[in-house]
């Protein structure tokens, strides 16, 4: 028998490249992410994409202290096998057959991520199906490198995740780790910063009725809504929507003004850093997690195929589209959850649909430039409505519908007619800056009282319509 | 448009528009070319829509004017009722396009203005997201590298216009080996097509099952009745196994050459409604370039081989105009 070359990984390596590339709060969303598999594995699929309180009554409270972290849900346990088998083996076993879930995890990696990420040793309990068991990873665990199975213990019944969950606890905080958490100062920062990544993540779960809680901290949805006029004989703003089914991935898409489209004084504010426009672009949703959050670039259809690059004057565009699939693995998301696989054929089709709809409100945009005033007759006219209601407007026709999808190749679609200025002749702007005590001087002219409440846009209006007139009656 | 003078008396635009035609004639073995929508900007003349209506019977047209006056105008030079009038730019009313499942259409995004070129693109990138597997699609572009502007100093004249047309191109379209020397009035037409292939390629992406649409080039044309123009024309299709048929339709109709980058030029010289007789006599023959350099030297000449060659190739197309009393 001839001599064999060891080829076998070392801990350290392992646990080294699974951690590296990942953002600790992507850890922790991972391990969010498995409480929600919980939950679609105990209420299995039907109704999950409509329902409108399918997570209700679930929850996952985390817990940040200096020296543990610790996530504790309520969404049914690891059954024992699957413990056993799969669980905590670094990677999915071939041998798992998919499970025809709508969940997000496929990968098998995201718990033991998320654990070698924040510390070193950890205890995870979890009660499934009435049976309470510990699973330890000892302190010392990566320092051999031939052990790599974890020791299992029953526990006696207590009162521990009574009705069925999960509860992580990590010790041995990593040192990088340490510096965020080791000041009550520094976890409430820390809590701040995970909330607002929980609500872009989560918002769509939570407003389906989960609950999640950072250091005691209740989660709020962020709420995504676009404008429709409710009128519905007049053409006004509506919403670009498109639904198509692709074997087993459903997709949905609705794209419109989530605000009316800005005027010069809100272009200034956001660029002198006033305002903020991360509330534009396009979110994307796969089986209910985002993976794309407010997207502004070519990945969605920005800057591509007739559709201007992302501008401030676009602030008040915003799209979601979510698919949805009981084979995760056809969801164009990337391995981390945190991205668009572009190379999906899936997505491209639906790519060509967001550009379409975004196209629409762009050349909007474009058309009213200069005319807010006339614009926003339509546009505040306009009501807010919910993204998941505008999405499930049936594909029949329904009199009292605002939006009614017509068929479209493989899918169905609603391409609105929005307002059209009524003055044929284009607007131009004119731009120009004078310092602040000029522009005072003539406040002072006009109205003979500085505090005056006019915007320098609307004095340099009026300065161009005394001109005008000034230049009319020297012609005559 | 309306501010070109005696558009219609343009013969190399003319002959190209006649090439148009024999493709179609060609294509309608297959297609139902009558039955289709024929969408473009008849300005106040209507040439294209005049012919596509008598030689095929296509009887469902749109006309696009933008300018209000140039709008009355159109209405008013209507030639047939079929035709519709809209007082809207190609921008506004393509976003807005709803094109049912079953519509077949023909475009002709025929645009003339040279500083456009960013909006033009966009709007051909729109259009060919909502077309239909079998619709055809012809767009003409200002291929006159001039019109990019002027620089003082000649030696770095092309890369100024170069770097003009990079601004005019988004990034994601632009050739990333353009260079310099592709700004010439020759190669221009070229770098323009590769720019529109980019487009095209991106938008429609040829991956079947979901996405199976993709563009087959038919032909372009660069000719210049005044400013050098470029057309390209191409029909989207769903199915690779149709490229054949359509190669096989077209096969007697030559300027067909079902590639990106190999414009036809169509030159004919201004000739005399006698020339044109004469000329005419000695076609179509196997050694016809030689007799006609040596029988009309004051026409034709071994140096400009461009216009004997057209000639040639479209004399069939050669349009006459005549003086008409009413």
């Amino acid at each position: 028998m001839g001599a064999t070359a060891l080829g076998a990984p070392t801990k350290e390596f392992f646990v080294g490249m699974l951690t590296r590339d990942i953002e600790l709060s992507d850890a922790i969303l991972d391990l969010l992410d498995n409480c929600l598999d919980g939950v679609v594995r105990q209420k299995g699929a039907s109704g999950k994409s409509t329902s409108p309180d399918y997570y209700s009554e679930f929850y996952a409270n985390i817990t940040i202290t200096c020296n543990s972290f610790i996530i504790e849900d309520n969404c049914g346990g690891i059954p024992r096998d699957v413990a056993e088998k799969y669980a905590f083996r670094m990677g999915r076993s071939p041998e798992k057959e998919g499970d025809e879930l709508p969940t997000v995890g496929i990968y098998g990696i995201g718990m033991k991520r998320a654990i070698f990420k924040i510390g070193k040793s950890a205890k995870v309990i979890t009660r499934n199906d009435g049976s309470l068991y510990q699973v330890t990873i000892p302190a010392n665990w990566a320092e051999s490198d031939d052990n790599w199975e974890f020791p299992i213990e029953e526990l006696a019944s207590t009162d521990l995740l009574l009705s069925g969950g999960t509860k992580i606890e990590i010790n041995d905080i990593n040192a990088g780790i340490v510096d965020l958490w080791n000041s009550d100062e520094k976890i409430d920062q820390f809590t701040d910063h995970m909330i607002k990544a929980i609500q872009q993540s989560y918002s769509f779960i939570i407003h389906k009725g989960f609950e999640i809680k950072v250091n005691d901290k209740k989660i709020s949805p962020l709420p995504v809504k676009l404008l429709i006029t409710e009128k519905s004989m007049d053409t006004g703003i509506k919403p670009f929507v498109y639904k198509q089914t692709f074997d087993d991935v459903n997709v949905s898409l609705a794209v419109g003004f989530y605000a009316p489209p800005p005027s010069p004084e809100d272009i200034d504010d956001e660029n002198n850093l006033k305002r903020s426009s991360s509330d534009a672009g396009w979110t994307i949703i796969c089986n209910d997690r985002v993976v794309l959050y407010n997207d502004k670039s070519h990945l969605t259809g920005w800057g591509e195929g007739g559709v201007p690059q992302y501008h401030t004057q676009f602030i008040g565009i915003r799209g979601v589209v979510i698919f949805e699939s009981k084979n995760p693995q056809n969801l164009p998301m990337t391995t981390t959850k945190r991205g668009i696989d572009t190379s999906s054929k899936i997505y491209s089709v639906v790519k060509d649909k967001m550009r379409q709809g975004l196209k629409l409100f762009t050349d909007y945009t474009n058309r009213w430039k200069g005319q807010n005033t006339e614009e926003r007759k339509y546009s505040t006219a306009a009501k807010s409505v919910s993204i998941e209601s505008i999405i499930n407007t049936s594909t029949t026709q329904n009199a009292d519908n605002l939006l009614t999808l017509r068929k479209n190749r493989d899918g169905f679609m609603f391409k609105p007619t929005l307002p059209k200025p009524k003055n044929d002749k284009p607007y131009r702007i004119i731009r120009y800056s004078k310092d602040v005590d000029k522009i005072d001087e003539l406040i002072e002219y006009f109205y003979k009282d500085l505090d005056h409440s006019v915007s320098p846009s609307q004095i340099g209006e009026k300065c161009f319509d005394i001109m005008l007139e000034r230049a009319r009656n020297t012609k005559e | 448009m309306a501010n070109q003078p005696f558009y219609h008396l343009r013969p190399n635009k003319s002959i190209d528009r006649n090439l148009f035609i024999q493709t179609l004639i060609g294509l309608s073995s297959f297609f139902p070319i009558s039955e289709y929508q024929y969408t473009g900007f008849g300005s106040y003349l209507f040439d294209d829509f005049k012919l596509l209506h008598d030689t095929l019977n296509i009887q469902h047209m749109t006309s696009l004017e933008k300018e209000p006056t140039e709008f009355e105008r159109a209405e008013f030079n209507l030639p047939y009722n079929c035709i519709e009038v809209k007082n809207i730019g190609s921008t506004e009313y393509l976003a807005e396009l709803y094109i049912e499942d079953d519509a077949h259409n023909i475009f002709w995004l025929d645009y003339v203005s040279p500083n456009e070129l960013g909006t033009q693109l966009a709007d051909y990138a729109t259009l060919l997201n909502i077309l239909n597997a079998g619709d055809i699609v012809r767009i003409t572009l200002n291929a006159n590298p001039a019109s990019l502007g002027k620089c003082d100093d000649p030696d770095a004249l092309q890369s100024f216009r170069l770097h003009r047309l990079r601004e005019r191109v988004p990034d994601i379209y632009f050739p990333a080996t353009a260079s310099p020397d592709e700004m010439t009035t020759q190669k221009y037409p070229v770098l323009l097509l590769k720019i529109l292939k980019n487009i095209t390629m991106q938008v429609l992406v040829d991956e079947p099952p979901y996405n199976p649409y993709f563009m087959m080039p038919l032909f372009s044309t660069v000719y210049a009745d005044g400013q050098q123009m470029l057309t390209f024309t191409g029909i989207i299709l769903d199915s690779h196994e149709k490229r054949n048929d359509i190669e096989r339709a077209l096969q007697n109709y030559p300027h067909n050459t079902f590639k990106w980058d190999t414009p036809c030029q169509i030159q004919i010289p201004p000739l005399s409604v006698r020339e044109i007789s004469e000329i005419n006599k000695l076609l179509p023959s196997e050694n016809a370039r030689q007799q006609l350099i040596d029988k009309f030297p004051f026409i034709f000449s071994e140096k400009e081989r461009q216009a004997v060659d057209s000639y040639i190739s479209f004399y069939k197309y050669y349009p006459n105009y005549h003086q008409v009393s009413f």
